[in-house]
């Protein structure tokens, strides 16, 4: 019978005593994820890089700082990872409130009296969406980052953002319902 | 969910699918030399630690041995000092003194006269000396049976024989002390 791979806490702790396989396990678990969380949140994979990199670093020099009794490994990680990115995102000053004339006229083009599913398919369209999301203020674009493009569960992302399943849920359909407004805004929805 | 949301849904998947899924493959490689370095010089550090604590471990357990061997060596001196065997001669209090002090003075033109350890023998059946008298040592050579019937120590096997003696005199004359020189016999 095959044994069934380590689960998150077996491979922290393995990767405390210095076994580099685990922690080569915990890293390909997690590194996408928490690179793609940040390049959503920061729209720059430079910082999406940096990110992932010091949050492992984080993870090497003091794996003991995990308290199983908070939470999971993941959801650890993603909050090391989202105190990097926010942090990160003011040091480069990259927030991206993105202004209405950046989505302007490109965004108009492309979408011109097209059905919103059919056009936001093509790559340009999926672009205009990217930017859309940045444009979110950070708590609507955390669990739309979460929630939709991780596909992660009101559990799980309430647990991440300290916060409760409730305001997650309320969260969502608030940052879909501006997504929606700025496209249609911008004559992509009908 | 009606049917914007789930186009919104639809078209926030394929952002996700569309975007750059994860980290360099350097990123990786970087991590893990971190990782391996990080525990060499953390075991490194551990092994150091330890040395240490062994070091102290050892020196706490010599603390005991060694203040027990100070304290032997200590009780053997002590023991030392004390299987000296007495002097022969204790001088009077009111002339020792003067008659140490002529005895030394003495003693040092005969550096090969008599042993170091020889002491004077305070004669008993003399008044002891009056204090300011000046005292000299005078060295003499006469029969052991008189030097035995002032007080001398002389032993049985020497008693016909001349022997050399040092007296320690008042100035009137008066023997206090005598010596016997031991390169008479």
């Amino acid at each position: 019978m095959a044994e069934s791979p380590p689960n998150d806490q077996q491979l922290l702790r393995q990767l405390a005593r210095g076994d580099e396989s685990a922690f080569s396990a915990l890293y390909e678990r997690y590194q996408g994820p928490l690179f793609r969380f940040a390049l959503h949140m920061s729209g720059n994979s430079a910082i999406a890089e940096e990110v992932t990199q010091e949050a492992f670093m984080l993870v090497i020099a003091n794996p003991t700082n995990y308290d199983p009794a908070k939470g999971t490994v993941a959801g650890y990680l993603f909050g090391i990872a989202r105190n990097l990115t926010r942090r990160s995102m003011e040091q480069h000053h990259n927030h991206v409130p993105l202004p209405e004339e950046a989505l302007g006229e490109d965004a108009a083009n492309i979408c011109d009296d097209l059905d919103l599913l059919t056009e936001l398919t093509q790559a340009e369209s999926i672009e205009y969406l990217r930017k859309a999301v940045l444009a979110l203020p950070e708590q609507y674009r955390e669990v739309v980052v979460l929630c939709e493009l991780e596909e992660m569960t009101y559990p799980e992302a309430a647990a991440i953002l300290e916060c409760s399943e409730g305001t997650v849920a309320s969260r969502l359909h608030r940052a879909k319902a501006m997504l929606q407004t700025k496209l249609k805004g911008q004559g992509c929805v009908r | 969910m009606n049917r914007s949301d789930e186009r919104l849904s639809s078209a926030l998947r394929e952002l996700a699918e569309g975007s750059r899924q994860g980290a360099s493959p350097e990123l990786g490689t970087t991590l893990k030399d971190a990782f391996r370095r990080h525990h060499i010089r953390r075991r490194r550090v551990r092994a150091a630690r330890i040395v240490v604590i062994a070091i102290c471990f050892v020196m706490l357990a010599a603390v005991p041995l060694l203040r027990k061997a100070v304290l032997k060596n200590t009780s053997q001196e002590t023991a030392a000092v004390h299987t000296i065997p007495p002097q022969e001669v204790t001088y009077p209090t009111d002339f020792s003194s003067n008659v140490a002090r002529a005895a030394a003075r003495k003693n040092s033109p005969h550096p090969n006269s008599s042993r170091p350890g020889d002491a004077f023998v305070a004669l008993p059946s003399f008044d002891v000396v009056p204090a300011g008298d000046e005292l000299r040592v005078v060295r003499l050579e006469m029969p052991g049976d008189d030097l035995r019937l002032v007080g001398a120590p002389v032993v049985e096997g020497i008693a016909g024989r001349r022997v050399t003696a040092d007296f320690v005199v008042g100035h009137d004359g008066t023997p206090y002390a005598v010596r016997l020189v031991r390169t008479n016999f």
